[in-house]
C-alpha cells in the first residue's frame, strides 16, 4: 500500500485508537494487537498478512519487497498462537485477506494487481471450498477489500467499476442482494467497512451508502480514518479476522 | 505438388459454400506471391510459395469444401494450455477463450471436466492456433494472467492430481 501523500503520525494513531475502541467497546469484539516493527508502516494494515482457516495461517506472499518483510513477523505471530503456517507455491503472489474474502459458503478473491489468480487455486483445496477470482481492473482498488465488502451469506456492497465485466456477472449470479457504492464514497473506501454482525464499522463521509446500510438494518457505525486512506486502506484492511 | 493453406484470419463463416467451390485449385495454384490474390466479397486468398492465406475462414474448411486431396492443412502457430479450478462459475474459462478469439487465434477444447460439486475443481485443455507465432505468444501471454498454463503437445495429459474430484 502506498500512496504519495504523507500520513500524519499522530493523528493515525489517534484514528487507530478510535478504531479499537469501536471494535472492542461498542461491539464487544476480541482484538489482539500484533507489535509495530521499525522501518515497516504497511505492518498496520493487517488484513494483508494471510488469510486464517480454522486453525491455520495462510501466509500471503506480497508482491512489493517493502511489504514482504512484514511476512516473518506475521508468520512468527501465528505460530506462536500455535497455528499452523501453510505457505502457497512461491511463484505466485497473494496477499490475503486483502483479496479473499467470504460471502456465505462461497469465497471471492480478487486478482490481477496483487494477488495471482493462480494462488487462489491452492488456497481452495486447503480451505476445500469454492473460490471465485475476480479481476480487479482499477490501481485505486487494488484490493478485493477495497472495493467489495459482504454483510451477510446474501449481502454485500461494492464498487462495479473496479471489476471487469465477467467479474461483475459473477458477483450477479451468485450474491442476491448487491448494493453498488458511487464512485465518490468508494474512492473514500466505503467499501473497506468491518462487518460485525449487524453492525458495520467503515470510514466517516460516506452518506449515501450509510443511508443504503441502515435502510438494509444494519447499525452503521463511522469513524474517520482518512490518514489511513493516504496511505490506501481503510478500517477493513486494519484487520484479519482470526476466529 | 503439395500445398500448405494455413489462415491469416479467425473470422468464421464468411464465405459461403458455393464461394469455397468456385475456387478451383487450378486458380489457387495460379497465383504466384503476395501480391497476387483471389477475391471473393470481401474475403481473399494469397500464396507465398506453397503457403495459401485465406483471410476469413478456417483453412480446415476450405480444404474440405474445396476438395483438394495435395493440399494439407497446417497451423501456423499452435500451443495447448490447460486450466483448473474453479474456473466455471468464476467465468474464467469463459474469458481466457473470448480472449483468444479476441487476440486473433482460435481454440479447440481438447478435454473439458465439470467439477460435481461446488467445491470441486475443473479442468479445461484446449489448443489454440494463430496465424503467427507473435500472436500465439501474445494469446499465451494474456491467458496466463488468468490461470492458463501452456503445455507441451507431448505430455499434454491431465496430472491426475488436476482432474476435477
Amino acid at each position: 500500500m502506498s500512496r504519495s501523500r504523507q500520513s500524519d503520525r499522530g493523528r493515525a494513531g489517534a484514528q487507530w485508537e478510535a478504531l479499537r475502541r469501536i471494535l472492542s467497546l461498542e461491539l464487544g469484539i476480541s482484538l489482539e494487537v500484533v507489535d509495530a516493527e521499525s522501518g515497516l508502516p504497511d505492518m498496520v494494515f493487517t488484513a494483508n498478512a494471510g488469510v486464517v482457516w480454522k486453525n491455520k495461517f495462510i501466509a500471503s506472499r506480497f508482491r512489493h519487497d517493502v511489504r514482504q518483510r512484514e511476512a516473518p513477523f506475521f508468520e512468527a505471530w501465528f505460530r506462536q498462537h500455535n497455528f499452523e503456517i501453510v505457505h502457497l507455491p512461491p511463484e505466485y503472489y497473494f496477499e490475503g485477506e486483502g483479496d479473499l474474502l467470504r460471502c456465505g459458503e462461497v469465497w471471492f478473491a480478487g486478482y490481477h494487481i496483487r494477488s495471482d489468480v493462480l494462488a487462489h487455486q491452492r488456497a481452495a483445496e486447503i480451505i476445500e471450498k469454492e473460490i471465485l477470482s475476480l479481476e480487479l481492473t482499477s490501481d485505486w482498488f487494488y484490493h478485493l477489500d477495497t472495493c467489495f465488502c459482504p454483510l451477510s451469506d446474501h449481502q454485500a456492497i461494492f464498487f462495479p467499476a473496479a471489476f471487469d465485466s465477467y467479474a461483475r456477472k459473477v458477483l450477479e449470479n451468485n450474491i442476491p442482494d448487491l448494493i453498488a457504492v458511487s464512485t465518490a464514497e468508494a474512492e473514500r473506501f466505503a467499501c473497506n467497512a468491518i462487518v460485525a454482525g449487524n453492525s458495520v464499522v467503515m470510514n466517516s463521509e460516506c452518506p449515501t451508502i450509510r443511508s443504503d446500510l441502515q435502510r438494509a438494518g444494519f447499525r452503521v457505525l463511522e469513524t474517520p480514518l482518512d490518514e489511513f486512506i493516504k496511505a490506501g486502506g481503510s478500517a477493513k484492511c486494519l484487520v484479519l479476522t482470526i476466529g | 505438388v503439395e500445398y500448405f493453406l494455413a489462415s491469416a484470419k479467425t473470422s468464421f463463416h464468411r464465405w459461403g459454400s458455393d464461394d469455397l467451390r468456385s475456387i478451383r485449385p487450378l486458380r489457387l495454384a495460379a497465383l504466384t506471391d503476395l501480391s497476387e490474390q483471389l477475391i471473393l466479397g470481401d474475403s481473399f486468398v494469397k500464396r507465398k510459395e506453397n503457403f495459401f492465406f485465406t483471410s476469413t475462414i478456417p483453412a480446415s474448411t476450405a480444404i474440405c469444401l474445396l476438395g483438394l486431396s495435395t493440399v494439407k492443412f497446417i497451423s501456423m502457430a499452435r500451443r495447448v494450455v490447460e486450466i483448473s479450478g474453479h474456473i466455471i462459475d468464476s467465468l474464467l474459462l469463459a474469458k481466457i477463450l473470448d480472449l483468444i478469439v479476441s487476440l486473433g487465434a482460435e481454440f479447440k477444447i481438447l478435454e473439458v471436466r465439470i467439477g460435481q460439486r461446488r467445491a470441486d475443481r475443473s479442468y479445461a485443455r484446449i489448443q489454440i492456433d494463430a496465424p503467427t507465432p507473435e500472436i500465439l505468444a501474445q494469446v499465451v501471454a494474456k491467458i496466463g494472467e488468468h490461470g492458463a498454463l501452456p503445455v507441451t503437445i507431448d505430455d499434454a495429459v491431465a496430472p491426475e492430481n488436476a482432474r476435477a474430484r
